[in-house]
């Protein structure tokens, strides 16, 4: 990100804190990085054009902005603490090399809520943990990347020692064998071990053509394809539904990620009354670069709730199973005859119920919005696609990526929000191309999670 | 304002000295700013008669060109004790192995540094090799002197205490002051060090952390900041705790006080705090709050103070990103609550450790905007977002409470089945609750008011079968929480 200092604009917030850069416009959500006294807001679609930060306490953050930004910002957001709200200054900032990887890290994070496909999962926890060690003690949880680290070291050193990682994981495998050498005892038997891995893994490796992303995948991500109800306005026949599995009410690696994810249908039954049943997707599985790294636990427990409009409770609610063999999870529930004459009358009147899936613990919050929810999904389409799409310097992709932004404008103006404007217009830049394309490169994980597999 | 630690920090950040912090090996970029960099930096710029100012107060505008040279200058010789450093080391573990002694690199790269940086301060020869062994002996002798104890350490040593401390003060007080109440972590006595089980542990975790972690808390973080509010009126600085107490014991007996703190001031905060999370906001208790200065103010007012800095913060930022993704955060007060009283807590225990004094009101609110501003947002993208392995909800996997409904007890591994058992029984209460809500509106309507006589309307509704459906409180705390609110949203 170094290259010259840009004017940057810092301003002091009703709470006191000051924010440098704006708090982004940013319809696909943001990765967070906490550093000392102030939390960094990351753009996955504006990454390369300066940091966004917001200073909680100026005095504690200084000495890392101005590893991040330069003296000019850290000691402008030191005096404008003091003056108090409202007030405001535009400085020259000059980000550096380190706020390249701080950066990359909050893309990390972002990808690792929104991503809209799966993710290479030890890579991403391979990449996010040298990230935090490579910012060098800036980073408030480096900790926690530390015991990750070494938690995985026999991980590291074995895949060092095959030598199988493409160039871009060996570099990152080297790197985090780097860091391990300075955290473990010296008694430890795995030290000799890392430094003989490290060793042999910088004897060099073959050219390695980078990856092609996988455009099929990418553009059946970015098909815009609505909730569907099929059958007939009443529970004399089968009735079926698709619709999206909210992505914080089940995260990211347990069920899949596009619209139509998951299916269900009432059918009735004279005998006990009508029964509703439930399938949804399970993550496609992706193959790791990193086959000897121990795979992510997501065991997860999920369950379904079925609402009904103008009503502030569900009418039904059930647990989902997994089922491996078949790539779902699935379940049902039967319905008493109050829902199942609820559901009847809100089909007679061309309404559709609506059928929530969810992990147990995460159950649709109050005042949730269905909308919303559904353009910063497609948002975040748009965002992954774009970052793609910017790297590769492919039309295709670049199609793919206004696809997804040109559904998530409209979304964004059905929206009950009141930035819905300023979101929406933000997709139409950001689909037309309007946003300039910062130099910041893809992470390992993107680019490899978005491979053919 | 710039300052000599921060050109000097833009030396150790320089590509090259970069690359040689990052391969590992012991050597910091903060140690070789102020080991290395600062006493050499000084030197010279006495040198060229800059008045020496402190490397973290500003440097008058005069002399900073004469500073920027200065620290320009010694990109070389910094990059050179990085190197001498790190030979230095390699000996350090050479001749640790060969007598049994065991130890980090990064733990002593910090006093290696300021040996070579001494060297080279008189112009010594830094490849004289009976300087280097004499060096390697200072630091083998400080491998050998007991430092901060290990968690194997800390529980043999602390063991028996723990358990007296804990009987004679520590069930007590977990009792008065249960932690769930202020969603500070569960009411069960911490264990003395970690479980096997658990890799890490961090804010987000409160007082689900162990003594050990406590003790540990203290050798955390980078160097202190200056006081920020010095000069303040009414503001007095803290006093600093002596130096070689011992802190390990000290711990032990905190950890046996409520909350597992030793200021009734702070165990305050933490209540505001919890109040404040959920509380109306007070136009204006936020400006007041944050621009006095006292040695202490009261619950109510903090948690006025608390309440409206959460109102005002949730306006722009990351908190309203964070509601687009999420929905309101007026949905999540326990999570909320939770980021704000968690961090909180770790603020005023490191205070603890470090200080004799309570915090006074202008540094609470210093920690309180951090607290709202920055880490609401990250504590909810942690417990919400995240896949993989992230974003579980609960301390140490058990029975940490998140909210109503069957999942409040997420459980895993052995408890699986039990989890499942539990989650098929709500189920079925669940459902004929919801049709018996679907068959007397009026009945919601009534829960949903929450008129003080509706739970005993409730369970006369349900007493023929009261076991076969929610109770009143389990489905207020439901409705509440995941209700649809205005009916019309879905």
């Amino acid at each position: 990100m170094s290259g010259g200092a840009r004017p940057a604009v810092l301003r002091v917030e009703d709470t006191g804190s000051v924010t440098v850069g704006g708090p982004p416009v940013a319809p696909a959500g943001l990765g967070l990085v906490g550093i000392p006294g102030a939390l960094v807001l990351v753009d996955p679609t504006e990454t390369g054009s300066g940091l966004a930060v917001c200073v909680s306490d100026a005095v504690a953050a200084h000495e890392s902005l101005v590893e991040l930004l330069g003296p000019a910002v850290a000691d402008a957001a030191v005096e404008l603490e003091r003056r108090g709200p409202g007030a405001a200054i535009e400085v020259p900032c000059a980000p550096t090399e380190l706020a390249t990887w701080v950066e990359q890290l909050g893309v990390l994070r972002w990808l690792d809520t929104s991503a809209p496909w799966a993710l290479d999962e030890p890579l991403l926890r391979l990449e996010r943990a040298v990230l935090a060690l490579r910012c060098g003690g800036l980073i408030d949880d480096d900790g926690d990347a530390a015991s990750e680290l070494l938690r995985d070291a026999e991980a590291v050193v074995a895949s060092l020692e095959v030598r199988e990682a493409p160039p871009p994981v060996e570099g990152l495998l080297v790197e985090a064998a780097g860091y391990l050498e300075g955290l473990l005892l010296v008694d430890d038997p795995r030290l000799d071990t890392v430094r003989a891995a490290r060793r042999l893994a910088a004897e060099g490796h073959a050219r390695w053509p980078v990856p092609v992303v996988d455009v099929s995948m990418v553009q059946a991500s970015c098909t815009p394809r609505a909730p569907a109800h099929a059958g007939g306005e009443s529970l004399d026949e089968l009735v079926a539904f698709s619709c999206a599995a909210d992505w914080t009410r089940v995260r990211r690696g347990v069920v899949g990620r596009d619209e139509t994810s998951v299916t269900w249908a009432i059918e009735p039954r004279p005998a006990t009354g009508a029964f509703l049943s439930v399938s949804v997707e399970a993550q496609a599985e992706l193959a790791t670069s990193l086959p000897l790294f121990p795979a992510a636990s997501t065991a997860r427990e999920l369950a379904f709730s079925v609402h009904v409009p103008g009503w502030p409770a569900p009418v039904a609610v059930g647990a989902l199973v997994a089922r491996p063999d078949w790539g779902t999870w699935m379940g049902g529930v039967e319905l008493s005859a109050p829902v199942e004459t609820r559901i009847a009358r809100v089909l007679e009147h061309g309404e559709v119920p609506t059928l929530d899936v969810h992990e147990r613990g995460r159950e649709p919050v109050r005042g949730a919005d269905p909308v919303t929810a559904e353009a910063v999904r497609w948002s975040a389409r748009g965002a992954a696609v774009r970052r793609l799409a910017t790297a590769q310097a492919n039309p295709a992709l670049w199609a793919a990526a206004a696809t997804a932004y040109g559904r998530a404008q409209r979304l964004w103006l059905a929206a009950p929000v009141p930035e819905s404007r300023t979101l929406a217009a933000r997709c139409r830049e950001l689909a037309r191309g309007e946003v300039p394309v910062g130099a910041a490169p893809l992470t390992v994980t993107e680019l490899l999670s978005s491979a053919p597999q | 304002m710039t300052t000599l630690d921060d050109l000097l920090y833009a030396v150790a950040r320089t590509p090259e000295i970069a690359e040689l912090t990052r391969r590992g090996g012991g050597i910091q970029p903060s140690d070789l700013v102020r080991r290395v960099g600062r006493p050499l930096a000084r030197d010279e710029l006495a040198r060229v008669g800059v008045a020496d100012r402190g490397t973290s107060d500003p440097l008058e505008p005069a002399s900073l060109a004469d500073a920027r040279a200065v620290a320009d200058g010694l990109q070389g010789r910094v990059k050179q004790a990085a190197h001498v450093a790190s030979a230095i080391l390699d000996g350090v573990e050479a001749a640790a192995r060969t007598e049994g002694l065991t130890f980090r690199r990064t733990d002593i790269g910090e006093v290696t540094l300021t040996r070579v940086a001494e060297r080279m301060l008189v112009g010594g020869d830094l490849a004289d090799a009976p300087w280097r062994t004499a060096v390697v002996e200072s630091l083998l002798v400080r491998i050998r002197e007991p430092k901060r104890l290990t968690p194997g350490e800390f529980a043999r040593r602390l063991a028996v205490s723990w358990d007296e401390e804990w009987e004679a003060r520590g069930a007590a007080a977990l009792a008065a002051f249960p932690p769930s109440g202020i969603a500070l972590g569960a009411d069960r006595r911490p264990p003395l060090t970690r479980p096997g089980n658990r890799a890490t542990c961090s804010w987000l975790d409160g007082l689900g952390r162990s003594v050990y972690d406590r003790y540990a808390l203290e050798w955390r973080g980078r160097l202190a900041a200056p006081d920020p509010h010095e000069g303040w009126p009414g503001h007095r600085p803290p006093r600093q705790r002596a130096e070689g107490r011992d802190g390990a014991r000290e711990e032990v007996a905190r950890a046996a006080r409520p909350y597992g703190l030793d200021q009734p001031e702070h165990r305050d905060v933490l209540r505001a705090a919890f109040a404040g999370a959920g509380g109306e906001p007070r136009r204006g208790a936020w400006r007041r709050m944050a621009g006095a200065c006292r040695p202490s103010s009261s619950v109510d007012e903090l948690a006025a103070g608390i309440s409206d800095c959460l109102s005002l913060a949730r306006r722009g930022g990351a908190l309203r990103a964070l509601e687009l993704r999420l929905g309101d955060l007026g949905t999540y007060p326990d999570l909320v609550a939770r980021a704000i009283v968690r961090k909180l807590w770790m603020d005023v225990h490191r205070h603890e450790q470090r200080f004799v004094e309570p915090m006074c009101t202008c540094l609470v609110g210093r920690q309180v905007r951090v607290a709202v501003d920055k880490s609401v947002a990250e504590g909810l993208a942690a417990w919400l977002g995240g896949g993989g392995e992230g974003g579980d909800l609960d301390g140490w996997g058990e029975d940490d409470d998140v909210g109503p409904g069957p999942g409040s007890a997420t459980g895993n591994g052995s408890a699986a089945g039990r989890a499942q058992a539990i989650a098929d029984e709500w189920q079925r209460r669940a459902n004929a609750t919801f049709t018996l809500l679907l068959e007397r509106p009026e009945m919601l309507q009534d829960a949903l008011q929450g008129g003080p006589d509706w739970p005993a309307r409730y369970r006369s509704s349900v007493a023929e079968d009261e076991a076969g459906y929610l109770s009143a409180d389990e489905l207020l705390a439901y409705l509440r929480t995941h209700g649809a609110g205005d009916g019309g949203q879905r």
